[in-house]
């Protein structure tokens, strides 16, 4: 087909999970990617632009979906694209290997009246299978283009491109649904065609006839309408008092029926007893009875420890290049330019700090995603889910969500943001909303402080003890969560497909971490950006403020106090910091060593020596690297490059602490602590995960939860301390 | 006719009729347990749910819940050509140490 002659062809590319689509895509668009919203459309697809033959085609990525119907968020997104943009044309991406089940969503895309190529991918696979596939032959009994494909290899995919534009051909009349069926059909179409403009009028009048409820609601609310969804629904009584089968299970058996015998009749197998595959020798391992959660276990170990430690050192060199010479460079211009001082700390301490608290998080999400890709993409996720489904089901979750919790452990971010490998929307709130229970790695410092001053001899225990109660609460949260919040749906389906396992391609797990690592510096770097100005103007208003007991935010601390009366620590102090802890947990700690230790004198700007610095920082940053190989390198069982770390004692600040809380309050104050809301930037992920509505619920949720912990751990606490 | 959860690891049988409510039955349909078709089990996971089929050529893992949706009639297995019902079932029991079978999943019919 020709495409529109004035404006750019689009092209969908549409397959199952698992088929090779993403990869196809991005070695046709490469970095040059773009995820945003269609006209009407709240959902974000994909999309790319490649030069075929002079012309720019825009390619768009819908997601992968064994069908079309209407039974899930991926199928409706990718049903609608191609219903109401009428893309030009569609290339149906399926997997040589597995050609039936493909087969049958290709044939969805024809009834739906796109112009279709089909791409046979992984077809040098297929060979090393045994499976061989007569490509003109399937061509023709299809009637589109079929191209034999290998995902990495880019020109064979150009002239897929161009073969699209030019030559794909649909068919929408494709499947013979036998002779009751069709009866039907052809009696309601004209109906259809009466009430509604249909680009696809057989599509609909099948989809009216298998009880789809979106079609169903489409034809509007007039009596004529009405008229046909109830003409429409005895004609499906009919079809069912027939056969003995209703008619969606009639249209799913008549469409596989059709490509079995397509596929029966292009795909021969030679060698008779198949060999197991290597897919097969690795779940024998990795899926096995015994063996299968010790090396779930060990891997989620190793993620977690990739994300938490191996970007620890990157975090530093970020810290101290924007905080430290960065943040001196824009003081010594400002001074030069005798700016007020009040300017300069807005900027330094304000603008500065926030934008970075925001590129901070950089170093983690890559290596997060990073990991998550590799995961997704080896094929491992699902072995992942499978093993450990029956234990998350308990909770109502599926089994994918155990690893946003685990990556949760070392910072609440990642973890918020990785429940978006989950299918299911409400499994990604809940998760997301256990997410926070999490104790963080910043929850830490303060933990440790505290357990330190208020009770050195059992320590450790203490800070497991919150760890666990962390736990106990995100369990309990779950339960409660899905008994009422989503009490009415049931819980979402496992059917999972287990694809074989694959060499992840560089260029797929590149694009993922920078794609979503840019999203989350794009969304949520408004929200900590404005909480670090926010925290910067309370403390120094009104203007010339003396100390902080003075300020706007010694004030307000000093209002909320109270609040915190019932939990022991009902001080403005402890009020404060915890106030500044929303911008970032451990900031509790310096927040509280200023506080009751004073502020440290305002130091000059450092002379600016810009070669020193430039120097500095580009040495910082091969540090940070060799630092972070030798952290890698140190979870190699044996191996051990680090040296054990002196642990961080505050002699004074414990002393201080200790005139100021009980042991009790201490506790209620550590409870506190790891209970409410993590901080401003976790916030800001789960807005830019599940919208402003659940991040408020979330915020007020944990407030209230911790709250009524610390309340009830200070009056235990008390009545076991005795007093 | 029995449910789908019957069948142990290794057997094989075809596919009668699919049930559940309306989502869980497209889905399963989609993914090609349609009647007709021909499913084996694969292996049972750690915990004894879910558990792996092959079915069209590809592996599936359900829930024994969902599972429980699908009834099926049993086919002679591949290896041995012995008519359906418990056939297969003794000629493992007499090949294979129990405690083996436990471990690819020999809990698997309860």
């Amino acid at each position: 087909m020709a495409g529109k002659a004035d404006t750019s062809p689009v092209v969908v590319l549409a397959g199952n999970p698992n088929a090779g689509k993403s990869t196809i895509f991005n070695t046709l668009t490469g970095g040059r990617q773009h995820v945003g919203n269609w006209p009407g459309k709240t959902v974000e697809v994909a999309s790319g632009v490649v030069r075929w033959n002079g012309q720019a085609v825009t390619l768009v990525d819908l997601p992968g979906t064994y069908s079309l119907s209407a039974h899930s968020p991926e199928e409706v997104i990718a049903r609608d694209f191609i219903l109401e943009q009428r893309p030009d044309a569609a290339i149906v991406v399926a997997d040589a290997t597995n050609l039936e089940r493909n087969l049958y969503l290709a044939a969805q895309v024809l009834e739906l009246g796109a112009p279709v190529t089909l791409a046979l991918n992984m077809m040098d696979r297929a060979e090393a299978e045994g499976i061989a596939i007569d490509v003109e032959l399937l061509a023709r009994l299809l009637g589109v283009p079929v191209v034999p494909t290998v995902g990495t290899r880019r020109q064979g995919l150009m002239d897929l491109v161009g073969l699209a534009v030019t030559e794909a051909a649909s068919h929408p009349n494709l499947i013979d649904y036998g002779n009751e069926l069709e009866a039907e059909i052809a009696a309601l179409q004209p109906q259809l065609g009466a009430l509604i403009a249909s680009d696809t009028p057989r599509y609909t009048t099948l989809k009216l006839l298998e009880g789809d409820r979106l079609v169903a609601q489409a034809l509007g609310d007039t009596p004529q309408a009405a008229a046909l969804r109830q003409q429409a629904e005895e004609a499906a009584a009919r079809v069912q008092a027939v056969y003995g089968d209703d008619v969606e299970l009639l249209v799913a058996d008549r469409r596989y029926g059709f490509v079995h015998g397509l596929a029966h009749q292009v795909v021969k197998r030679h060698g008779g007893h198949r060999p197991r595959s290597l897919t097969d020798r690795i779940d024998d391992i990795a899926a096995h009875r015994v063996l299968g959660l010790p090396i779930f276990f060990g891997l989620m170990a190793l993620v977690f420890k990739l994300t938490a430690d191996a970007s620890a050192p990157f975090v530093d060199w970020i810290d101290a290049t924007v905080n430290g010479v960065l943040a001196n460079w824009v003081a010594a211009a400002l001074s030069a330019v005798a700016a007020p001082a009040w300017l300069t700390s807005l900027l330094v301490d304000g603008v500065m700090a926030g934008v970075g608290g925001v590129l901070v998080f950089l170093p983690v999400l890559l290596i997060l995603y990073l990991c998550l890709a590799l995961l997704e993409d080896s094929g491992y996720m699902a072995r992942a889910a499978f093993v450990m489904d029956k234990l998350m089901h308990l909770l109502g979750l599926h089994g994918k969500s155990f690893i946003p919790l685990i990556v949760g452990f070392g910072c609440n971010v990642p973890g918020i943001l990785a429940t978006r490998t989950l299918e299911n929307r409400r499994d990604r709130i809940l998760t997301g909303l256990m997410v926070p229970l999490m104790s963080c790695a910043a929850r830490l410092p303060v933990y440790v402080i505290f357990a330190a001053a208020f009770f050195p001899r059992h320590a450790s225990a203490v800070i497991f003890g919150l760890y666990l109660l962390g736990i106990a609460l995100a369990v309990l949260t779950g339960l409660l969560m899905r008994r009422t919040l989503f009490g009415k749906t049931t819980d979402s389906l496992f059917v999972l497909e287990l694809p074989p396992y694959r060499l992840p391609a560089w260029r797929g797990l590149r694009t993922h971490m920078w794609r979503h690592s840019a999203e989350f510096v794009h969304k949520a770097a408004t929200l900590i950006l404005a909480a670090s100005v926010t925290v910067w103007a309370l403390l120094n208003l009104p203007v010339g403020v003396a100390s902080t007991e003075e300020s706007v935010f010694g004030r307000l601390a000093g209002a909320i106090a109270p609040a915190f009366e019932p939990l022991g620590f009902g001080n403005w102090q402890a009020a404060g910091s915890l106030v500044t802890g929303l911008v970032a947990k451990e900031v509790v700690i310096s927040s509280m060593a200023v506080i009751y230790l004073g502020d440290a004198p305002d130091e000059p700007p450092e002379p600016v020596d810009l070669a020193a610095d430039v120097r500095g920082i580009v040495v910082g940053f091969g540090q940070a690297v060799v630092d972070s190989a030798r952290i890698v390198l140190s979870m190699i069982p044996g191996v051990d490059l680090m040296g054990d770390e002196p642990p961080q004692t505050d002699t004074a600040l414990s002393q201080a602490l200790q005139t100021h809380f009980t042991p009790a309050s201490a506790l209620a104050f550590l409870v506190f602590v790891l209970l409410y809301a993590p901080c401003i930037a976790a916030m800001g992920a789960l807005k830019a995960e599940f919208g402003g509505k659940w991040m408020a619920f979330s915020f007020t949720y944990l407030l209230a939860l911790a709250w009524i912990t610390g309340f009830v751990t200070y009056r235990v606490a008390g009545w076991l301390f005795g007093g | 006719m029995e449910q789908l959860t019957a069948l142990l690891p290794m057997q094989r049988a075809a596919i009668q009729s699919v049930h559940g409510g309306a989502t869980l039955r497209k889905r399963l349909l989609d993914m090609g347990l349609v009647p007709g078709a021909e499913i084996s089990v694969v292996r049972v996971a750690p915990l004894g749910d879910p558990v792996e089929y092959m079915v069209k050529g590809y592996r599936l893992s359900l829930r024994r819940s969902e599972a429980s949706q699908v009834m099926i009639q049993r086919l002679p297995c591949a290896d041995c050509d012995q008519p359906a019902e418990e056939g297969c079932d003794s000629q493992q029991a007499s090949r294979c140490p129990r405690w083996l079978r436990w471990l690819y999943g020999g809990t698997h019919g309860r």
